[in-house]
């Protein structure tokens, strides 16, 4: 096998490959990855047996000279690609070595049994479900935030995606606050209920060369592909039942709240230098067209900040963990947010003009 | 014929002696006991076969006179009190005259004594039903009392009579109990002609303990004094991780009597409540000095047990004296290479060590060299050079703090280099935090979107719903669901994202393993032990140097800090003393 590539394109695909393959040390084989040259390109996988990455190096970024396929670590090869000064890298297998050049660097790296590696598979050659880059970058934007990181109802640790009557869902919790956001789609398009590993997803963005490429979207029966003209990921889906998210959304509020987005968030995050690690809780004081957000950490003091909005509804107060509000203010970038709420015990939701909903727990006053 | 008839005097004395003598050490406890009162400075002890073939105390005390010795074997005969009113002053060992009398009614005694101002000494033998034969004796001054054959009339109890070993086990702990209540006399104990142990007079309590538990625990030993008018506690306490499986090493006394009191045990056990892992016992030398009239010792022959006018307050007074000192203590557990703790142990190492020439590294581990230290992308957590200015500011309070494998901080401090392992510290300083919250009021609970909602049994049904306020203080909302189940509407939010279904599982397995008598106080407690538990850092958890920096700033004033909840230690020392032995600098 030898071949030349631009040394971004090669760096970059093993920093994909490296990101996947680095968790698992169970399985030493799983942190190389498999270079594959064919047909005047390459690809690059890795898996950790949940999540697989096949990444593309296509004709204009790399000159095949031999086609072939080696296996090599995925760190130590991000490492040398990302600092080797040259333009131009190129590989070549010469007995045991693999010896990878640029400038006027050397390195012979050992390489692995090709056998030993799982297979990655291919993105299965059926009619994908297409969406808008952009709205589906939105999405996850918008969502991941909520995933649970500890969950033992695994169900918990992914983003559930659904296409319902031609509206595209995907939802996250964490049993404290529920990110939900909605997306309208072709009518025809369908897409069975499924859980999608936050690490997946996070990584889905990446495929993306620019925001307006479109992502293509296949679940099978317990994986999902996700695929762009840079690669593939595909990914094991999570099982077990989402709780049901829809009867959570409060329907019976009396109270509205329209802020501006920027001034919550710097209020809130103003008030959660005042708490404290065993309370991180503020307080919401509604009063009129006044929000007034309080942090109180017991042995050291307090913070209070004023905030003009507008509010129907009775006076109201009410205490949430700063950062639920944080992350969704952040992942949103609209001008204004509502907040509807009832009481101090019940949920409250926010929303921000798109097909986003948030709902989130209150905590206890005592 | 009559049913009941009155026992001819010679049974009646069987059964008496039963209630005292019950098995060779008892024996040793009266004779000691007697020599004590009698002002002994030296008590020498030979037992055989367990102390079943002998027993001999020998001791320089005060002696008696010929009226006393013929008086001493008759029943009820005792110097120590006069009229009943006496017997609520009691300030001696024994008291009750019943003692010699009954052992010569179970085995063969021999006693020799004088006392001081007489010229010469006497000695008497007795062996029943023959009656006791006086003779002078030529002897220096004291008395020297032997029993043999304990229960060679009473064949019954002979045979319930253990191993020599456990015999001498037995004899061997209450002589230790009795050394460590009086450290200024020498005792030592000869068990078929062989040394058991010797205590010469020492000059204070912590160096008597160094004879039996070795110079480290002696040296580190906390000292816990206080109490009121009429009850003074006095207390040397081992730091809680030279913990034992029993409560052999709980030395307790009243009033300079060694007593096995339930209440007093328990006392100790609440003190070291979150100190010590669980079914393990402190090392302590509890001492209780009150005022006779307020306990009564006449409550068994062999005065073991004891019972106070007032236990509430005593027991009061014995929780927060020992508290206050624990919880303000700073216990450090020394790393030594050795693995003996008594210094007999450590010379023998030592000379097998110099005689091979080459180190045996036993007992602690030392972990991970520093050089090793250095983690791919560790932020800071090392201070490398001048120019990391977060590691130069975490200098200036602290002195630096590295971490070490993701899991141990080394530090280093006045007396040596301090291991601290990250989440047992961590897990202190937030059940400290925990359980302070709870005395001011009640932890927050984060609602809960869907309510967890969890199966129980009956009688973890029955538990949870009589701890129901305590788990509301945790800011756990519990409501009954249906007949076998429970909601939990919310959930400490101190605990974030963290399991929440298996915690709430384990608190209710928990809680209703510790049955009916569990008051909510210890209910409470056990519960902010599982959150501290959860809340803290686990060991492979990286630490930035602020995060480190906040760390050892919260531990500088947690109570109980030199023990994670369940009583591990939270930081061993390895002393420069220790390293400039190991590096042959002296």
């Amino acid at each position: 096998m030898e071949i030349a590539l631009k040394r971004e394109a090669l760096a970059e695909a093993f920093q994909m490959a490296h990101a996947i393959a680095t968790t698992r040390t169970t399985r030493p084989v799983l942190q190389n990855a498999l270079l594959s040259v064919a047909d005047g390109g390459m690809t690059v996988s890795a898996t950790d047996m949940e999540i697989g990455l096949r990444w593309n190096i296509s004709a204009e970024d790399c000159r095949v000279v031999r086609e072939g396929s080696v296996l090599l670590p995925a760190g130590r090869m991000a490492q040398i690609s990302r600092s080797i000064e040259a333009d131009e890298i190129t590989l070549r297998v010469a007995d045991k070595t693999c010896v990878v050049s640029g400038g006027r660097s050397v390195f012979e790296v050992l390489m692995e049994n090709v056998e030993d590696f799982p297979q990655v598979p291919e993105m299965p050659d059926e009619a994908p479900l297409v969406l808008d880059g952009q709205k589906f970058a939105e999405m996850t934007r918008k969502t991941i935030f909520a995933v649970a990181r500890e969950s033992t109802r695994y169900a918990l640790n992914g983003v559930h995606m659904e296409i319902v009557d031609g509206v595209m869902e995907m939802v996250a919790t964490d049993g404290r606050r529920m990110a939900l956001m909605k997306e309208k789609v072709d009518k025809q398009t369908s897409m069975p209920a499924a859980i999608v590993p936050q690490k997946a997803l996070s990584q889905v963005e990446k495929l993306q060369s620019d925001k307006d490429e479109t992502v293509n979207i296949l679940t099978r029966e317990r994986q999902v592909f996700f695929s762009t003209s840079r690669g593939t990921v595909v990914s094991r889906l999570v099982e077990g039942h989402f709780p049901p998210y829809r009867e959570v959304v409060p329907k019976e509020t009396d109270k509205k709240a329209t802020i501006s987005r920027t001034g919550l968030l710097s209020a809130m995050r103003q008030a959660a230098i005042m708490t404290s690690e065993d309370s991180r809780s503020v307080l919401l004081a509604f009063a009129g067209a006044q929000l007034t957000v309080t942090g109180r950490a017991p042995d050291e003091g307090r913070g209070e900040i004023g905030l003009d909005i507008e509010y129907e509804g009775e006076d109201l107060e009410i205490r949430f963990n700063p950062q639920f509000i944080i992350d969704a203010l952040s992942a949103s970038e609209a001008e204004k947010v509502t907040l509807d709420m009832k009481e101090g015990s019940s949920p409250a939701a926010l929303k921000d003009g798109t097909g986003f909903l948030y709902v989130v727990m209150p905590i206890n006053i005592v | 014929m009559p049913r009941i008839e009155i026992l001819p005097s010679e049974v009646a004395e069987k059964i008496a002696a039963g209630e005292v003598i019950e098995r060779p050490v008892s024996l040793v406890k009266e004779f000691v006991e007697n020599s004590i009162d009698a002002g002994a400075r030296s008590i020498t002890i030979d037992v055989e076969k367990g102390g079943k073939g002998l027993v001999r105390v020998a001791d320089d005390g005060a002696g008696m006179s010929r009226e006393d010795i013929e008086l001493a074997f008759s029943r009820h005969a005792t110097s120590k009190i006069r009229v009943i009113d006496d017997l609520f002053n009691v300030r001696t060992m024994g008291f009750r005259g019943e003692a010699l009398a009954s052992i010569a009614a179970v085995a063969r005694v021999t006693a020799g004594t004088r006392s001081a101002q007489d010229q010469s000494g006497w000695e008497v033998s007795i062996e029943p039903p023959a009656a006791a034969e006086i003779r002078p004796v030529g002897r220096a001054p004291g008395t020297t009392i032997e029993a043999r054959d304990l229960f060679f009339n009473i064949p019954a109890r002979k045979k319930f009579l253990k191993r020599d070993q456990t015999e001498l086990g037995h004899i061997t702990r209450y002589l230790q109990a009795a050394a460590l209540g009086f450290p200024g006399m020498s005792l030592s104990l000869s068990s078929n002609g062989r040394k058991v142990f010797s205590a010469p007079a020492v000059e204070s309590l912590r160096r008597r303990a160094a004879t039996f538990y070795g110079e480290d625990i002696a040296e580190d030993l906390v000292e816990a004094q206080g109490g009121r008018e009429g009850l003074k506690v006095h207390a040397l306490i081992a730091p809680p991780f030279y913990s034992r499986v029993n409560r052999y090493s709980q030395y307790i006394y009243v009033n300079n009597r060694y007593v096995r009191d339930r209440l007093l045990q328990a006392a100790v056990s609440q003190a070291f409540r979150g100190l010590i892992e669980p079914n393990r016992f402190p090392i302590i030398f509890l001492y209780v000095n009150i005022s006779p009239a307020e306990v009564d010792v006449n409550v068994h022959p062999t005065k073991m047990e004891i019972r106070f006018r007032n236990a509430n307050s005593v027991r009061g007074t014995v929780i927060s004296v020992l508290s206050e000192a624990l919880l303000s203590a700073d216990f450090k557990s020394r790393i030594t290479f050795e693995e003996g703790s008594t210094p007999r142990a450590q010379n023998i190492r030592r000379s097998i060590e110099d005689f091979y020439e080459r180190r045996v590294a036993g007992g602690v581990e030392i972990g991970t060299p520093a050089t090793h230290a250095g983690r791919s992308g560790g932020s800071g957590s090392l201070t490398r050079d001048g120019t990391d200015t977060e590691a130069a500011a975490a200098h200036v309070q602290t002195g630096p703090l590295m971490q070490v494998r993701g899991t141990y901080i080394v530090k280093e401090s006045d007396d040596g280099i301090e291991i601290i392992d990250q989440h047992a510290l961590h897990e202190r300083v937030i059940y400290a935090e925990v359980r302070r919250r709870l005395e001011e009021g009640s932890l927050q609970g984060q609602r809960l979107l869907v309510p967890e909602v969890i199966e129980v049994t009956p009688a973890e049904r029955t538990a949870l719903e009589k701890a129901r306020d305590a788990f509301g203080r945790l800011g756990i909302e519990a409501e009954a669901f249906g007949q076998d189940a429970f909601a939990f509407h919310s959930f400490p939010a101190v605990l974030g994202d963290m399991d929440r279904r298996s915690l709430l599982q384990a608190l209710i397995s928990d809680l209703s393993a510790g049955g009916h008598g569990r008051s909510m106080e210890e209910a409470l407690d056990s519960l902010a032990e599982l959150l501290a538990c959860h809340a803290a850092v686990r060991a492979g958890d990286i630490l930035g140097t602020e995060e480190l920096q906040s760390l050892m700033e919260k531990a500088r004033s947690a109570q109980g800090r030199f023990a994670c909840p369940h009583g591990r230690p939270t930081k061993l020392v390895l002393t420069f003393d220790e390293l400039e032995r190991r590096f042959r600098r002296k």
